[in-house]
């Protein structure tokens, strides 16, 4: 298991966040990494395992981050375990520090800051934690109890179009506070790679030009799906995990 | 029980190199309004309070020129990719 809490910072909204996120290995051995001693930064910058839980306030993604506390541990240690090693490591930080890793009972973490906020270490520990802390109590995200926005990918003699249905687009306007215009996206044939590899490549900016949503609004309203017509699923943000059909141009 | 003018100042202080670190030099109405607070207060200081502000360093800076440029750390869009990274050094 890896739970991370990060601050991060958007230079484009000019605003700050806290995001956590929550990890898990499954059973089988990862070459490098000893449970009863978990090398942490390894597990942080190669083998984070597949993620079960999330609590964004800022969409990721190219995001700085300005601070962070890891955790790393076997997947079911109990939580008490955990919360008490975070309050054994929270003692041994000393204002001024950037950067600490120690490992208390089979447990790892790491927590680093970055330059300007000498001096008040512990506060950011404690919101970091909390945050952590937050998410060892349930999996899942927010955004997955809602149904996305659907975007609806058609084939047409000349290539194909993207466009809200009508129920998203009704939820889109409701968010925005003003009525879209009725948007499609048309790629003509002349793109040469296939639809999917353009919704692969493109999803985000696609999204984004339908709704005129910013990720963070299309996070809150559940993410976006682009479907065929006949219902067959291309691509989402956030990934769910269902299983993705491809189909030709 | 009441605070001192230099007391006040002191954790105006604290609070302006939060802001200034969760903006990361960016402006914001928060830092305008402790800024202001503080003027109010400095006034209030005697001149010895506002002597002993005036040696220490500057507190509130984002950066050291030395530390430009070091180390920048960017999140990875792990909702789009559930098993990426969270983050990344970039150069």
């Amino acid at each position: 298991m890896y739970l991370t809490a990060h601050r991060v910072f958007s230079t484009t909204r000019g605003r700050q966040a806290v995001n956590a996120f929550r990890y898990e290995h499954g059973q089988q051995p990862i070459a490098g990494i000893d449970w009863e001693n978990p090398n942490i930064a390894l597990i942080a910058e190669a083998h984070p395992g597949a993620l079960v839980g999330d609590n964004v306030e800022m969409a990721p993604g190219g995001n700085e981050v300005i601070s962070y506390l890891d955790v790393a541990a076997q997947d079911g240690t109990p939580n008490n375990r955990i919360t008490d090693a975070l309050r054994g490591f929270r003692q041994r930080i000393k204002p001024h520090t950037k950067t600490m890793h120690t490992t208390v009972d089979a447990i790892a973490m790491q927590f680093w800051v970055s330059a300007g906020l000498e001096g008040q270490e512990l506060d950011e520990f404690d919101e970091l934690s909390s945050r952590a802390i937050a998410l060892l109590d349930r999996r899942g995200s927010p955004w997955r109890a809602l149904p996305p926005l659907i975007a609806v990918v058609r084939l047409e003699p000349d290539g194909f179009t993207c466009s809200l249905d009508p129920e998203s687009a009704k939820r889109a306007e409701a968010s925005l506070g003003f009525a879209l215009p009725a948007e499609r996206v048309t790629v003509s044939r002349e793109v040469e790679s296939g639809i999917q590899t353009v919704i692969d490549d493109l999803m985000p900016e696609l999204a984004h030009i339908l709704t005129r949503l910013s990720a963070d609004k299309m996070l809150a309203l559940g993410g976006v799906r682009f479907v065929t017509a006949e219902g067959r699923t291309l691509g989402e943000w956030p990934a769910r995990g269902a299983d993705q059909q491809q189909i030709s141009p | 029980m009441s605070m001192s003018p230099l007391e006040r100042y002191r954790v105006y202080e604290r609070r302006l190199v939060r802001v200034r670190w969760l903006q990361q030099g960016f402006h914001s109405v928060e830092e305008d309004d402790l800024l202001q607070e503080m003027e109010e207060i400095w006034w209030q200081l005697s001149d010895e309070d506002r002597h002993l502000l005036d040696s220490e360093p500057p507190k509130s800076l984002i950066r050291t020129p030395a530390e430009v440029g070091k180390r920048v750390l960017k999140d990875k869009d792990v909702l789009a990719h559930p098993q990426s990274v969270s983050r990344t050094e970039v150069a």
